[in-house]
């Protein structure tokens, strides 16, 4: 989740109520980058990150079910 | 001991003792192939059931993120609904306590909603800005595969 939702915070319930009294509209806030490209490169990564933990899980399974 | 003489000092020849140290890091965010050839030779369809497990693996985890993004929204919404009746059930008892010439509970009525809302929006944005910056911290340290046990770190 850290990975996916990395731009954003998970909203909720405290959030939402946050949201009553936000009249400016500033409330949300969000992981920014320096530049547009750094924003891609670090999107990209996490992307890739997140196929990895996959299959490092995948391999884990796989690994548990020879033991077995 | 002069130039000359140490010149004619004849070489000490080493043994033949080689030592060789074979060291294999890798840093990339899927583990290299080497590792799946490793357990395809183990047992030739390894590497194709732990692709499988893969594709299953990132299904369910897409899935369970769509489930809790979800049912998150589903609570802010909640939040959302909740404040605005706290805020407003506040306003109608300020209006309603000094139409019936009580001011001060009005004042109370009217300060307490104003200062719920506005200590839930300081709370949340605490909350927001410690949330994002645990995940500036441990979004980008890759999982590595434990060859010795089956931890994944």
């Amino acid at each position: 989740m850290t990975r996916s939702n990395y731009l954003f915070t998970e909203p909720s319930f405290v959030e939402g109520m946050a949201h009553v009294v936000d009249i400016g509209g500033n409330f949300a806030k969000y992981n920014e980058s320096k530049t547009p490209s750094e924003a891609d490169y670090k999107a990209i990564q996490l992307d890739w990150l997140c196929v990895g933990d996959d299959l490092v899980s995948a391999v884990n399974i796989v690994k548990k079910e020879i033991k077995k | 001991m002069t130039k000359k003489s140490l010149q004619n000092i004849p070489e000490k020849k080493p043994n033949n003792l080689a030592v060789r140290a074979t060291s294999i890091s890798y840093q990339s965010p899927i583990p290299p192939p080497e590792i799946i050839a490793h357990y395809e030779a183990i047992q030739p369809g390894f590497a194709e059931r732990i692709m499988k497990a893969f594709e299953k693996q990132s299904a369910h985890r897409q899935n369970l993120e769509k489930i809790v993004i979800e049912a998150d929204i589903k609570k802010s919404y909640l939040g959302l609904v909740c404040g605005f009746l706290i805020g407003i059930c506040s306003i109608g008892a300020t209006i309603w306590m000094t139409a019936l010439g009580n001011p001060v509970t009005a004042t109370i009525f009217g300060t307490s909603g104003i200062v719920s809302l506005v200590g839930v929006f300081v709370y949340g944005k605490k909350e927001q800005t410690k949330q994002l910056d645990k995940k500036q911290e441990e979004a980008f340290k890759p999982a590595n595969i434990d060859v010795d046990d089956n931890k994944t770190k």
